[in-house]
């Protein structure tokens, strides 16, 4: 199980590791009970300063997915599924065309970037 | 001896110069972060064979000055002389293909990986492990008191074993404090290179040779202070009859010859691994599989890859992720913004300390305050 950031992206980096362990956490590769690494190893394997993957789990803390609690590592919750109101839904919406645009911008084709949508909602409907 | 160790110890030098240039990442070459292309073109060959030359030829040189002034007046210093003429040749050697290496430098790309799993301890038994020659020289003190009480007169760091010098209550306390300074040192680099140090690759062949990389640094390091704890075990014991004085010195020169050929084995296998995966298919097949994705890279006008916005998907990591910059004439790390204190070598095998880093400064004044101790008193 692996992370990836850019840090010559204009994303901040705590920002894209929050982004990136959400996306294991909500796929299930993170379960309740699973451990992650100590802040100090994982800024180590970024090249990060220590604030910046602490401000990453905080983040995630914040959520509801992570538990903090000194002395005892970063541990999974499990975290009940919030009910979503219209101004989530409609956030979501935004936030995904305005990705999608990012993308083209970037030279990305779009039959490309529809499979890899078409992909994503196959697996969402994949029963778990 | 004093010939025959300085003629070994310079082609030992030879050797491992000989081999420096493939026991690096295929994106490293003399310290510059390059296209793994680029090591199987006419240019690279020719900076390599150039860069041997000059190393067997000043190995030889120097090989050959030890040797024509063995038994003469000064055969020290004209021994020390040689070794630091071949290590200046060496790093000049060095300066000289990596300027020409530099022409072919690719940018490093901004991607970095990091695996979400807790890193487990390299050392099997853990803490008792690390910790048992520490508890072994203080039974040894204990058993010294015992036999010799306390020291009447001051106590003198000496490598003085109990089979070189009659044993004595300042002797065996002398060679405690010494084998305990070195453990402390020793000890120190171990908990640097288990807690300071970071995983470059995350996945791959390469993540498992960082693995075994860092597990044979731990264990040698480990290896060394059971050692030293032996010999200090040996030495105080004296009431114990295992062996004669002689089968004593010729078990121990027989046991460090053993480290020292188990570490050259390491080194060279690691490097053979290293040069075997970037040439092989396989290497080939599983950067194509890292960098597989459902979304492909863009291509620009100029028809060359262009990066895409973080957490869609990545990029391969280039080199070890850290600009050349840094490494100051290839041989020096110098990064504030890096939290490792221990960092991979660009060139060779080993770590190298992050002089970017306050505690590599309070670690290097540790190593020179127990080596002052040791030498002045």
């Amino acid at each position: 199980m692996t992370i990836w950031i850019d840090v010559n992206s204009s994303v901040p980096a705590y920002r894209q590791i929050a982004d990136a362990i959400r996306v294991h956490l909500v796929n299930g590769s993170l379960r309740p009970g699973d451990r992650l690494p100590t802040v100090r190893q994982l800024s180590l394997d970024l090249v990060l300063h220590f604030n910046t993957v602490a401000e990453a789990y905080r983040t995630l803390a914040e959520e509801g997915w992570l538990d903090l609690t000194r002395g005892r590592g970063t541990i999974v919750l499990k975290r009940p599924t919030p009910s979503t109101t219209p101004a989530v839904r409609t956030s979501y919406k935004l936030r995904v065309r305005q990705l999608v645009a990012e993308v083209r911008a970037a030279g990305v084709a779009p039959a490309k970037i529809a499979r890899e949508l078409r992909d994503i909602a196959d697996s969402l409907e994949e029963p778990t | 001896m004093t010939t025959a160790a300085g003629i070994l110890l310079i082609a030992i030098l030879g050797v491992s110069s000989h081999f420096t240039p493939v026991s690096t990442r295929p994106d490293l070459f003399f310290a510059v972060t390059i296209d793994p292309a680029f090591r199987g073109s006419a240019e690279s060959s020719r900076i390599v064979r150039r860069y041997r030359i000059g190393i067997w030829i000043s190995t030889a040189v120097g090989i050959l000055t030890v040797a024509l002034t063995a038994g003469t007046t000064h055969v020290k210093s004209l021994m020390l002389g040689s070794l630091l003429f071949v290590i200046a040749v060496q790093i000049f050697l060095f300066l000289q293909a990596r300027s020409a290496i530099s022409a072919h430098a690719v940018p490093v790309t901004g991607i970095r990986e990091a695996a979400l799993t807790p890193r487990k301890s390299v050392v099997p038994g853990g803490a008792i492990i690390l910790a048992s020659p520490f508890i072994v020289l203080a039974a040894l003190a204990v058993l010294a008191y015992a036999e010799y009480g306390l020291p009447r007169a001051r106590v003198h760091i000496v490598f003085e074993p109990s089979w070189v010098a009659p044993p004595s209550a300042t002797r065996a306390y002398g060679l405690l404090l010494l084998l305990g300074l070195i453990c402390v040192v020793l000890f120190t680099v171990e908990l640097a290179l288990s807690k300071g140090t970071r995983r470059v690759n995350a996945r791959g062949p390469f993540s498992v040779m960082e693995v075994r990389s860092h597990r044979i640094s731990e264990l040698m390091l480990l290896g060394i202070q059971y050692l030293l704890v032996f010999l200090g075990w040996l030495s105080i014991t004296t009431s114990v009859s295992v062996a004669t004085k002689e089968e004593v010195i010729v078990g121990w020169r027989w046991a460090m010859l053993a480290m020292v050929a188990a570490a050259i084995g390491a080194a060279l296998w690691n490097s053979r691994l290293a040069s075997r995966y970037y040439k092989t298919p396989e290497y080939w097949l599983s950067r194509i599989a890292d960098t597989r994705a459902p979304m492909a890279r863009p291509e620009s006008a100029s028809g060359k890859p262009t990066s895409i916005a973080a957490g869609a998907q990545r990029e391969q990591t280039i080199g070890d992720g850290i600009p050349d910059g840094c490494w100051k004439l290839g041989l020096f790390y110098y990064n504030p913004e890096d939290p490792a204190v221990i960092v991979e070598k660009r060139f060779g095998m080993g770590q190298s300390l992050n002089f970017g880093n306050p505690w590599a400064w309070v670690f290097l004044a540790v190593v020179a305050a127990v080596t002052i101790i040791i030498l002045v008193r």
